[in-house]
């Protein structure tokens, strides 16, 4: 039983299992997790403890590290919350619009309305209007921010900013990012000096905020610290 | 006989090494379905060498089951990778 | 006579090991990587499990056994994880 090649398999755990707990990315660390149960395995088997090592390899290897990277990765993400990008044609392609909808002279206001999306749709299709992606600078930033984390982020879209608030304040997001455009006070004027379009982020969980705030530098943007009712801590 | 067996564990550092070594998540799977084939024949070869039939049989099963483990894994870290 | 013929399997799939595994340590891409090392993990191992299988016969239907997985599994491992990798792996190919 004693022979000498088992001391040699069984220095092998120690070894491996500073492997797993050196690691930095989780996802390789679990790898190095089912590499630690491959040789677990070997070690129980050849010390003889069969229905162990079957046991190590079916729930320990395969299904454990199956579950954990399903829990670190449905986990690890920052759901940051955006008002959702208007689809509006701009006045010159409406008046386009209508006259091409002249042109092809449809009588049946039912079939008119069929054709009016129809036409709608080849026309952005043609003009190659893309839905105005929002913010995007801002938003990479700071999933390049968060990577560095690895964290993922996940866009969720709201169709306004009352609602946006409120997910924010009933916690169904962690950060939320708003464009907010200078109108001079009540009045709603546009005046060309005051216009200065100031990306604002909110952000609920602590540790983001400690995250984000040195490391996003865009100008005219602004991170601020929004506690919510509990102090939950995120990563 | 001990030799060739030291021979094999030595083979099984050289993905160990690599797996440390390298942060890419598919260079790291790489080296883990390495070592799960030679963990298994390791063990299959042990059970010949001791004329154990308990620990063949129970090398049989990691080998298939492993690789299919691995291939569930390959699947859910591409999903990862793509969102 | 059989004794050699084991020997000199069981020693063939050692190389092969070796072979198909040391190109892992370098910089090449996964699919270089795959390559040798799914053609070295077989064909090594196939090697190592028909030396065993001349070297004890009264085993054979656990060491059959062993061979059509590793004949099967690995091949579809292979696939799998180049389909994956490739998909995967936009930045440092």
């Amino acid at each position: 039983m004693t022979d000498n090649y088992v001391y040699i398999i069984v220095a092998l755990l120690p070894i491996t299992a500073l492997m797993s707990v050196l690691q930095v990315n989780p996802y390789n660390a679990l790898i190095i997790r089912g590499i630690l149960g491959a040789v677990s395995v070997m070690i129980y088997a050849v010390l003889g403890a069969a229905d162990v090592a079957l046991t190590e390899a079916l729930v320990g290897t395969m299904l454990g590290v199956a579950l954990y990277v399903i829990a670190v990765r449905s986990s690890f993400v920052m759901r940051l919350g955006i008002v959702e990008p208007k689809l509006e044609p701009e006045p010159k392609l409406e008046l386009e619009l209508a006259l091409a909808i002249k042109q092809r002279k449809i009588q049946e206001s039912e079939e008119l309305n069929e054709n009016f999306s129809f036409i709608r749709e080849t026309l952005f299709k043609d003009f190659e209007i893309e839905p105005k992606t929002y913010l995007p600078e801002v938003i990479d930033n700071i999933r390049k921010i968060v990577k560095k984390h690895y964290l993922r982020l996940e866009l969720v879209e709201y169709p306004n900013s009352e609602m946006l608030e409120e997910a924010l304040a009933s916690e169904e997001v962690h950060a939320i990012c708003t464009r907010q455009e200078n109108y001079s006070n009540g009045s709603k004027v546009l005046t060309d000096r005051t216009f200065v379009p100031k990306d604002r982020i909110a952000v609920r969980v602590h540790r983001l905020f400690e995250i984000l705030q040195p490391q996003l530098n865009i100008p005219n943007s602004i991170v601020e610290y929004k506690a919510g009712s509990d102090k939950e801590e995120k990563h | 006989m001990d030799s060739i067996l030291i021979a094999m564990i030595l083979a099984l550092l050289i993905p160990m090494y690599e797996a440390c070594r390298n942060d890419n998540i598919w260079q790291q799977m790489l080296a883990f379905g390495s070592i799960a084939t030679k963990t298994s024949i390791i063990m299959l070869f042990i059970s010949v060498l001791r004329d154990d039939w308990m620990i063949g049989v129970i090398s049989v099963i990691i080998l298939s089951v492993g690789n299919a483990g691995l291939m569930l894994l390959a699947h859910l870290i591409k999903g990862l990778n793509q969102t | 006579m059989i004794g050699i013929l084991s020997y000199s399997c069981i020693v063939v799939g050692i190389i092969f090991w070796f072979w198909g595994t040391f190109p892992l340590i370098g910089n090449r891409s996964v699919v270089f990587k795959l390559h040798s090392l799914s053609v070295a993990d077989t064909l090594g191992s196939i090697a190592i499990v028909v030396g065993l299988l001349l070297k004890i016969p009264n085993e054979w239907s656990l060491l059959l056994l062993a061979i059509i997985t590793l004949a099967i599994w690995n091949t579809v491992l292979g696939y799998v994880l180049a389909y994956c990798s490739i998909d995967g792996e936009n930045d440092d190919r």
